[in-house]
């Protein structure tokens, strides 16, 4: 990232009010003009859509790649790439759906480039069934008024943090982008270019992995 | 001694079955057909409950994971860095 040695807090406020427009609609009513606006060039549009979307573009990049400086990188590389494509958006998907596109895709090129995730045996942690269809270890414990507890005692967020970061990149970009950002199936799909099915195989599966840690923290069983 | 047969209905599917369809049943997206075989599954099978149970907390559980506010710092010094250099991009494609 850039020196910014130069200028100060108030410079950088100074500089942001300097870009916003006067239009005091809510965004998605302005956001067809905006995006009209960065096609011919107008940074002050490009600047709303940015501080319209940046939270959630850096909240999914912080989370799928697990650190402030790695998130901003990609940040930066997709809102370049937002102001550079907007030219050939042609509005035929949801902007904010090509947006996440964007950035899982960035994302996801730099997780594995950087292998962050490590290897787990996912397997490992899924329920096991006897061949007549029975859980293999029974009865299963009813642990979830614990997890109540974990929640109270904030060890919760550490534990699924660290848990997701076991998964797979796209495994990973699923469970957070439905769970942790609230995106639909359909979303999730459009973003990541995979079927509706496809979505829901892996977040299933993300989450009965993430049930599995859950279970062993507690001292029970996976089954 | 008399055996008693047991009146109980004989599921119609196993509880690996019920694990598989289980997202699907939280998210009303089974069939009524569907939905009262995995009911009927529920009533006879505390073990399936006990896992549901604890699947709906795992998932609820992740989601009270409230999104952290992105600190206005990071926002500006990102926007800073990325203005500078559509300032470039700008100036070197009026040059051309």
């Amino acid at each position: 990232m850039n020196n910014l040695n130069l200028i100060d807090e108030k410079g950088l406020n100074d500089f942001s009010t300097l870009l916003r427009l006067d239009d005091k609609r809510p965004y998605k009513e302005r956001e067809a003009s905006l995006i009209e606006g960065v096609k011919s060039g107008d940074h002050r549009s490009f600047n709303e859509i940015f501080e319209e979307n940046f939270p959630r573009v850096y909240r999914l990049a912080h989370k799928l790649l697990g650190n402030s400086s790695e998130a901003e990188d990609v940040v930066q590389e997709v809102f370049l790439l937002v102001y550079r494509k907007t030219i050939t958006f042609e509005g035929k998907s949801d902007f904010s759906t090509w947006l996440y596109r964007l950035t899982a895709n960035t994302a996801l090129s730099r997780l594995r480039e950087i292998k962050k995730y490590r290897k787990v045996f996912v397997d490992e942690y899924l329920p096991q069934f006897n061949n007549d269809g029975h859980h293999k270890v029974r009865p299963v414990a009813d642990w979830s008024l614990q997890v109540d507890k974990l929640v109270s005692d904030k060890q919760l967020s550490g534990l699924i943090h660290e848990a997701i970061d076991h998964l797979k990149p796209l495994d990973k970009a699923v469970i957070v982008m439905s769970d942790l950002e609230e995106m639909t199936n359909r979303e999730i799909g459009n973003a990541l270019g995979l079927s509706l099915q496809a979505v829901k195989s892996r977040l299933h599966r993300a989450r009965l992995f993430l049930r599995g840690k859950l279970a062993v923290h507690l001292g029970y069983s996976l089954a | 001694m008399r055996t008693k047969w047991s009146k109980k209905p004989v599921s119609a599917i196993t509880c690996k079955q019920v694990t598989q369809l289980i997202m699907d049943y939280i998210n009303n997206e089974l069939d009524a057909k569907a939905t009262k075989t995995f009911e009927v599954h529920l009533k006879d099978c505390n073990d399936c409950v006990a896992f549901l149970n604890t699947y709906k907390k795992t998932i609820a559980g992740v989601r009270s994971m409230k999104p952290e506010d992105v600190p206005q710092q990071i926002i500006e010094k990102v926007r800073y860095s990325i203005m500078k250099k559509l300032t470039i991009i700008t100036f070197i494609a009026y040059l051309c």
